[in-house]
């Protein structure tokens, strides 16, 4: 997945600013920077959300070019965004629309039937610690923040991508619940090769989901680009760095 | 088992007796003489009356009626009826008619919606209105054995009138008198079908009673007439309509539905109305519940070009309870005006209305409704939650509550908002790969999610489909 | 019967219907063209044998997109045979609008009152107070 000079404004407000990002499959990439960095908006713009306008550069997904592609068509190459804020969508019941995403990914397959379906949702629910009783109930619907979190890495399982964008799915995580998602994570990209961009504030979940590589977005563009390392150094010295001296 | 099988049982036979048909060799039924006379009037009245064969008193309550239809007023408000013309119509309907003589006849949109819910040839005929086919009735007809055996009547109306008729004489008419719309007058002067159904003290019906397992009983008339009455404790479903859409050349659908709920008793009524989209469908629907009575009026509107429904519940006793859970869904030249009445008027008495209606390609649909707290109704309650979903910027929503309050120890709750698909709740599911259709589909499932569920499931399942076809073509 | 009629899409109402009154209060509230927002809030006390008439549209026109508007009606009915008729209306011709209305009667409740009188008030002071509260407080949400 690959985004190449990326320009990017909503309204009349340009966000970013020529940005450069890779990530190869198998391969965690961290973006990091403070808020209004524009992280985020890269986020969305890789879904194609109308919102935001791509007004210079490339975005491509296994060689091919994307930027005029719709969200489901992109999400049909495999790219799969775990939302900040994701929607509530009242009366879809989760389970039956776990079902349809299921079916929806798997055009083409063997699928299983929906009593076997069922019976592993349940597991990885419990292994993610997520309330049984949640899936019965409308998409999102009164779920709090850390559960919605969870139902996104749910539907991750679900949906069986090839590169998964995090966005921010960290911020309002207890400790427990953040190590849960980031082993599930880890464990799903190292086990089917799935290419990963965690955008972060913070290190503590790259503390489980190692980065091979770590991004830094300031004022809308790539301030520095490092190894693991950098970003304990981010999270220590701030984001200022640059204009301390 | 398939309705659709159910559906050809119970016509078959009424169809072979109206009609004769040669090459099963039956003899022709008594009451050939079929006038095809359009129009109504007092003489026209007494010869229903008299080709029915009915008991005096019903043949002044017909003459009655069609007075007092003479001398009311068009509603003032509401849809626009303005094109009803009373003089073309057909007032006593042989069986058969109502339906076309063949299949090229029957609207182009009818015949795809039948492609795509995946409906079988032989079936699509008759939903058309074609032809009946002859099956087996057995099933049916201990069915119908079984719930005699309980002391259950389920008969058509006619039929009660002729077996029941004390039973019939105490409760016809005094839930909704013909004084009460001049809809309800016309019905009340040449109501002609609809369901008989008595249930005994404490007699549970463990399943969804529907109109085709009548034997004699016909699809939609016009002006049918149905009368339930549930005995203390005890509890019936009764099933009317279906959700294929029903192509009729009768352009007047007024029909009138008097429901009695006895202490400690429950009823639920489900109506999935899916008429063709030339169909004016004006009914009156009533259920009076006494103490500690439970009433549940379903209410699906997806079909008709003007509906006028508002199901009520006078909740007279102590504890009662009445509910309306209503979805109407009005497309291009559809105006449908729904919603639901609850009259308090015993303490402690609660009702509650959950209307979802939705709007797309210039559709209207309103919501009319009444929430009516009398004097002494001390502690009661009501919660009104009405929803609307716009599709596009050519339809309209409106929303009508009225809530009078003549008793100051209630609590009165009253919501309404009106909405469109949100664009963020769009993309999520798109991002998800279900392209923007599919999305919208499953946006607006979700919005009358509520109601639905408390549909059978074979309903549900087509409902949902319906609606997904009604909205192909409207994204953009 | 009194009789008030307001045009506006912003406003709030405070009313009371002393006893043995009559009144009829009407809001009207047009959006007639884009983005305009509004909000109406009508409160009413009705006392001892008062009668309150009220009623409330929201008309959104056509072109009127990305309409927000609202309509809360809240009735407390204090005295006794007091009555009231809410009828908070909607008209909606266009589909990007958030319009909701809310409409809520009752009376004013016993535990506030008796917590009123543990406290030193007698009933009527307790009443007093409640209402002015009521016509007075500050929207909750």
């Amino acid at each position: 997945m690959q985004v190449s000079n990326l320009w990017v404004k909503i309204g009349n407000k340009q966000i970013l600013k020529g940005v450069e990002v890779s990530v190869n499959p198998g391969e965690v990439v961290a973006v990091m920077g403070p808020n209004g960095s524009g992280k985020s908006t890269l986020a969305y713009t890789l879904l194609g959300h109308p919102k935001y306008e791509v007004t210079k550069g490339e975005m491509k997904v296994d060689g091919k070019k994307i930027n005029e592609l719709s969200p489901d068509e992109r999400a049909g190459l495999g790219m799969y965004l775990a939302n900040q804020y994701p929607m509530a969508i009242e009366g879809l019941v989760s389970v039956r629309f776990l079902w349809q995403l299921y079916k929806k990914r798997q055009v083409g397959k063997k699928i299983s039937g929906i009593v076997e379906f069922r019976k592993w949702l349940v597991v990885e629910a419990e292994k993610l610690g997520l309330n049984l009783e949640l899936l019965n109930r409308g998409l999102n619907e009164d779920f709090s923040g850390g559960e919605k979190k969870k139902m996104e890495i749910l539907q991750m399982m679900v949906f069986s991508p090839k590169y998964v964008i995090l966005d921010e799915i960290d911020s309002g995580l207890d400790v427990d619940a953040l190590k849960k998602i980031a082993t599930t994570v880890k464990q799903v990209a190292e086990k089917m090769n799935v290419g990963v961009l965690v955008i972060t504030h913070y290190n503590r979940i790259l503390k489980y989901l190692k980065a091979d590589k770590v991004v830094v977005f300031e004022d809308g563009k790539v301030s520095r680009t490092g190894g693991a390392s950098l970003a304990l150094e981010v999270e220590n010295k701030g984001y200022l760095q640059k204009n301390n001296e | 088992m398939s309705k659709f099988v159910a559906k050809k049982t119970a016509e078959a036979r009424e169809v072979r007796k109206a009609i004769g048909e040669y090459k099963y060799g039956f003899s022709m039924p008594e009451n050939n003489i079929f006038k095809a006379k359009k129009g109504l009037d007092l003489e026209r009245v007494e010869e229903i009356s008299k080709m029915k064969g009915e008991p005096l008193w019903m043949k002044n309550f017909r003459q009655n009626s069609y007075k007092i239809f003479e001398s009311k007023e068009m509603p003032k408000w509401g849809a626009d009826l303005s094109q009803i013309n009373f003089e073309e119509i057909f007032y006593y309907v042989k069986p058969s008619e109502g339906q076309v003589d063949s299949w090229d006849k029957v609207p182009k949109e009818i015949k795809d919606t039948y492609d795509k819910l995946g409906i079988p040839e032989a079936e699509k005929e008759h939903l058309g209105g074609i032809k009946a086919q002859y099956e087996s009735e057995v099933v049916y007809g201990s069915l119908l054995d079984k719930l005699k055996k309980q002391g259950i009547l389920f008969l058509g109306m006619d039929e009660a009138l002729k077996e029941y008729p004390e039973l019939v004489k105490e409760y016809f008419g005094k839930l909704i008198p013909p004084t009460d719309n001049k809809f309800a007058a016309l019905n009340s002067a040449v109501w002609s079908g609809g369901s008989f159904i008595y249930v005994p003290k404490g007699v549970k019906v463990d399943l969804p009673l529907q109109a085709y397992f009548r034997i004699n009983s016909l699809r939609m008339g016009q002006f049918e007439r149905t009368l339930i009455i549930v005995d203390e404790g005890a509890f019936v479903h009764y099933i009317e309509g279906c959700t294929s859409p029903i192509y009729s050349s009768d352009s007047l659908h007024a029909a009138v539905v008097e429901i009695f709920v006895k202490k400690g008793a429950r009823c639920r009524y489900t109506t999935i109305q899916n008429w063709s989209n030339n169909v004016y469908n004006l009914v009156t629907k009533r259920a009076k519940v006494e103490e500690e009575g439970i009433m549940e009026w379903v209410d699906g509107n997806l079909g008709s070009k003007v509906t006028m429904k508002y199901p009520a519940v006078v909740l007279v006793g102590r504890k009662a309870h009445g509910e309306i859970l209503s979805i109407a869904v009005a497309s291009k030249g559809q105006h449908l005006d729904a919603g639901g009445k609850c009259t308090h008027l015993a303490p402690e008495t609660t009702s509650r209305i959950i209307s979802k209606s939705i709007s797309l390609k210039g559709g209207r649909s309103s919501y009319r409704g009444l929430i009516n707290i009398a004097s002494g109704a001390k502690n009661s309650r009501s919660k009104v939650v009405c929803d609307a979903l716009i599709l596009d910027k050519q339809s309209r929503s409106d929303t009508y509550p009225v809530n009078k309050i003549n008793e100051r120890e209630v609590i009165l709750e009253h919501e309404a908002t009106v909405s469109k698909i949100g664009e963020e709740q769009l993309f999520y599911l798109m991002s998800r790969g279900f392209s923007e259709e599919e999305a919208e589909a499953m946006i607006v499932n979700g919005f009358i999610e509520e109601i639905v569920k408390e549909l059978p499931m074979e309903y549900s399942v087509e409902l949902n489909r319906l609606i997904a076809l009604q909205m192909e073509g409207s994204v953009g | 019967m009194k009789k008030y009629l307001y045009k506006g899409r912003e406003m709030v109402k405070m009313l009371r219907v002393e006893a043995g009154e009559q009144v009829y209060l009407r809001t009207e509230s047009v959006y007639d063209a884009p983005r305009q927002t509004g909000e109406v809030v009508v409160k009413a006390v009705v006392m001892e044998n008062g009668f309150l008439d009220l009623s409330g549209i929201i008309k959104i026109k056509k072109k009127a997109n990305l309409a927000e508007a609202f309509l809360r009606q809240k009735v407390l009915l204090v005295g006794k045979n007091s009555r009231a008729e809410a009828r908070p209306e909607l008209e909606i011709e266009t589909d990007e609008v958030k319009a909701s209305h809310a409409a809520s009667v009752g009376r004013v409740s016993e535990e506030e009152i008796f917590y009123l009188m543990t406290r030193g008030f007698n009933r009527n002071e307790a009443l007093d107070l409640i209402i002015k509260s009521f016509l007075g407080e500050e929207d909750e949400e």
